[in-house]
């Protein structure tokens, strides 16, 4: 069975696990990982949490690996691994938040009471991320197609070039695009200056309390 | 009762405050319940004028408006900017760009939602609408997800949510195949009945000749003509060609006009040599995809023109990716000229002319565009000036391709295949937002194409493409081909059957 969490909460574990994997331990991270995985599990996401653990598995061993040879030119990627590790439960929980339709987070936002204009600009982001990749994947096809796509190697020599043609025509379809959203909105009311309703039944459940106080005891673990 | 002016334009004239394209001295005026179809060549003014009659103008799109604009009697100045929405519902062409939100329900319900209407009263309206339009199970879908018909049938339901007076469409149809397209006809029909106003700005006049109860014709940001159903139709086909309007009719048989054109050029090009070849293919979207079409063998001679047709997903588009390389095929052989030909060398051989020009325009002029990765060879230049004489572009040789019409970018991108003397050339839906004089023209260019040796597979649901410009029509459905079959006047029938059928 698939638990559907208030997006409040969503953000909110969000929020906490970005200051909380700052101030764990090294040696204490892998326990907030571990419960972001089984949040996202009860939330019946199952395949990237198959590959985070198998993400977090590897950069476990490669930092063995790394403190064993101890040479100062590996620092640096070092501090990689060590960032990657310590973010990922950052990214697992953001990863369950991008899940929620932007309309309902939309409407959870609301409920904070947060400014109007803020909430239109965070919905057009939210609209826009998606397309932005589509856009980016339709020019990368006709990018190989012309052999300028900075995945063949020939194009890595000139690295300008193939930048230039990969931003370009996707700022050039963003601006037509971004017009035409904006005028689908308009013509729907978007600017309607009157208090807005929404059909998402914004409320916390027993689901929102459970998960949180769990979280709570976990931390107070950790820490 | 009386019936009463919805709309009403005296001497309107407008002009974009970035653009050339205006309105000059417009009149028009629609009744209540009627249904007014606008056509016209492109960049006619068409689509301006739609955009007055839901407040994008002046609203929105800024520009110098004069003469004067009335909605039920009120002048669209002292109409609030936002409160358009609910006098008029709109439709646009573009699926991708004209969803707000990312789920069903919500796209249909935002309106609502915008307005502060009570949710329990929207979330009905949302039911009952879905149920009207037979979506009720995609709801909770991402709209991403959908075909164009669905696309479609969820921004006529969120046109319909605050249950408008006056509807305006923007190509509604275009990128609609012929099932889709009949049901779009059923859903103006519904609102027609219920005396809903229907404003059109359309192509395809087949479909709407039915409910149309006038026809405008704009040319040059004017309204040149007006037609009654019967007056158009008392049009003869030379006539119609002379206005650039698409045919009125779905006409099967020798009757049709595109279709005896095209027989007085089309060879039999069953006699050329074999030049592409598929032979027992799995083709699938990734390496690790499931295929989507599994054991497919289909052989096209060199400068044939072959239509590759079928419903949403049935593959079209990843065969025609695969047979550029843009894919990998799973299994079996893909040959060119009897030679079997792996996918990254296929890539050099074949072009693949999107459906939207702007992906494919990387470079700072329409000059540049042609010569780039041809920088080292010493005939480009020469080869370049010869293609764009041919295709008019070259009197805009230092253009930004930005600034170009939709027709001459399309050109321009069918111009940068032809400089890598390409084997094949794939088409995804070429004449789908064109008018009937632009349509013409994209079939001329494509039977010059062919005529020059090289083999076109276009991807469509046009059949006035299918019967002007092709010799062969392939249906792709069910992970199969379903049917091949050699078009020419005798199978004109059975081909516009076929396309009409969809699922």
């Amino acid at each position: 069975m698939r638990v559907v969490f208030d997006p409040r909460t969503q953000l909110l574990v969000v929020l906490v696990t970005s200051v909380a994997v700052f101030w764990a331990g090294m040696d204490k991270v892998w326990m907030v990982t571990l419960f972001m995985a089984a949040y996202l599990l009860v939330q019946g996401i199952y395949v990237p949490v198959l590959k985070y653990l198998i993400l977090a598995a590897l950069l476990l061993g490669l930092q063995e690996l790394l403190n064993r040879g101890g040479s100062g030119a590996l620092s640096s990627l070092r501090f990689l691994n060590y960032l990657g590790l310590r973010f990922m439960p950052v990214m697992m929980g953001a990863g369950s938040l991008g899940r929620v339709p932007s309309g309902k987070l939309i409407s959870a936002l609301a409920t904070l009471r947060l400014p109007r204009g803020l909430l239109i600009s965070l919905a057009v982001c939210f609209r826009f991320m998606p397309v932005i990749r589509l856009e980016h994947e339709a020019i990368q096809v006709s990018a190989r197609l012309r052999g300028v796509s900075f995945t063949s190697p020939v194009n890595w020599l000139r690295p300008l070039r193939t930048y230039e043609y990969t931003i370009m025509p996707l700022l050039m379809r963003s601006m037509k695009i971004s017009d035409e959203l904006a005028a689908s909105a308009t013509v729907k009311g978007i600017d309607d200056p009157g208090p807005k309703t929404s059909i998402h039944r914004i409320a916390f459940g027993l689901q929102d309390y459970l998960v949180l106080a769990a979280y709570a005891c976990l931390l107070a673990a950790v820490f | 009762m009386d019936i009463q002016t919805i709309i009403e334009l005296k001497n309107v004239s407008f002009q974009y405050n970035d653009s050339y394209e205006q309105l000059s001295g417009v009149d028009l005026s629609v009744a209540e319940g009627e249904c007014v179809v606008i056509t016209g060549p492109s960049g006619s003014g068409k689509t301006t004028l739609t955009r007055m009659l839901n407040g994008l103008i002046p609203n929105f799109y800024e520009g110098k408006l004069t003469g004067s604009v009335r909605l039920k009697g009120r002048d669209i100045h002292e109409i609030e900017p936002w409160s358009f929405g609910r006098t008029s519902g709109s439709v646009f062409q573009d699926s991708r760009s004209q969803f707000f939100t990312s789920v069903v329900a919500d796209e249909i319900a935002f309106s609502g939602e915008n307005y502060g209407l009570n949710p329990s009263l929207i979330l009905e309206r949302v039911s009952a609408l879905a149920e009207e339009f037979r979506i009720t199970e995609l709801l909770s879908r991402g709209l991403h997800g959908l075909s164009s018909g669905e696309k479609q049938k969820t921004a006529f339901a969120s046109a319909r949510l605050t249950d408008p007076e006056l509807f305006v469409m923007d190509e509604p149809s275009a990128n609609l195949d012929m099932a889709a397209t009949r049901e779009l006809a059923g859903m103006l029909s519904a609102l027609k009945a219920r005396g809903k106003t229907i404003v059109i700005a359309e192509h395809r006049l087949y479909y709407l000749l039915p409910l149309a109860d006038r026809i405008i014709y704009m040319d040059g940001g004017q309204i040149t003509t007006e037609w009654t159903r019967a007056g158009l139709l008392a049009l003869t086909s030379r006539e119609l060609d002379a206005y650039g309007l698409r045919s009125l009719v779905v006409s099967e048989g020798t009757d049709n006009f595109t279709v005896r054109q095209a027989e007085q050029v089309r060879r039999n090009r069953q006699q050329n040599p074999e030049h592409i070849a598929v032979q027992h293919a799995n083709i699938a979207p990734g390496r690790f995809k499931r295929a989507v079409l599994e054991d497919q063998s289909f052989v096209l001679n060199r400068g044939e023109i072959a239509a590759l047709t079928g419903p949403n997903g049935a593959g079209k588009t990843t065969l025609a990716r695969t047979l550029c390389g843009l894919l990998r095929e799973q299994e079996g052989v893909i040959r060119i000229n009897g030679e079997p030909c792996k996918a990254n060398k296929r890539l050099r051989k074949m072009w693949f002319v999107m459906q939207d020009s702007d992906y494919q325009l990387f470079s700072d002029s329409v000059r540049n565009e042609l010569l780039m990765t041809h920088e080292d060879e010493p005939d480009a230049a020469r080869q370049a000036e010869r293609l764009l004489k041919e295709l008019d572009l070259w009197e805009y040789r230092e253009h930004h391709p930005a600034s170009l019409s939709g027709g001459q970018k399309q050109r321009l991108t069918f111009a940068v295949g032809l400089m890598n003397r390409p084997d094949m050339i794939i088409l995804d839906e070429p004449t789908s937002g064109l008018d009937g004089r632009n349509m013409r023209r994209v079939i001329k260019l494509i039977r010059e194409m062919a005529e020059s040796g090289v083999t076109v597979l276009v991807i469509t649901h046009d059949y006035e493409l299918v019967c002007g410009a092709c010799d062969r029509l392939l249906l792709l459905d069910d992970g199969k081909l379903q049917a091949d079959l050699a078009v020419n006047s005798a199978t004109v029938p059975e081909v516009i059957r076929l396309m009409q059928a969809g699922k």
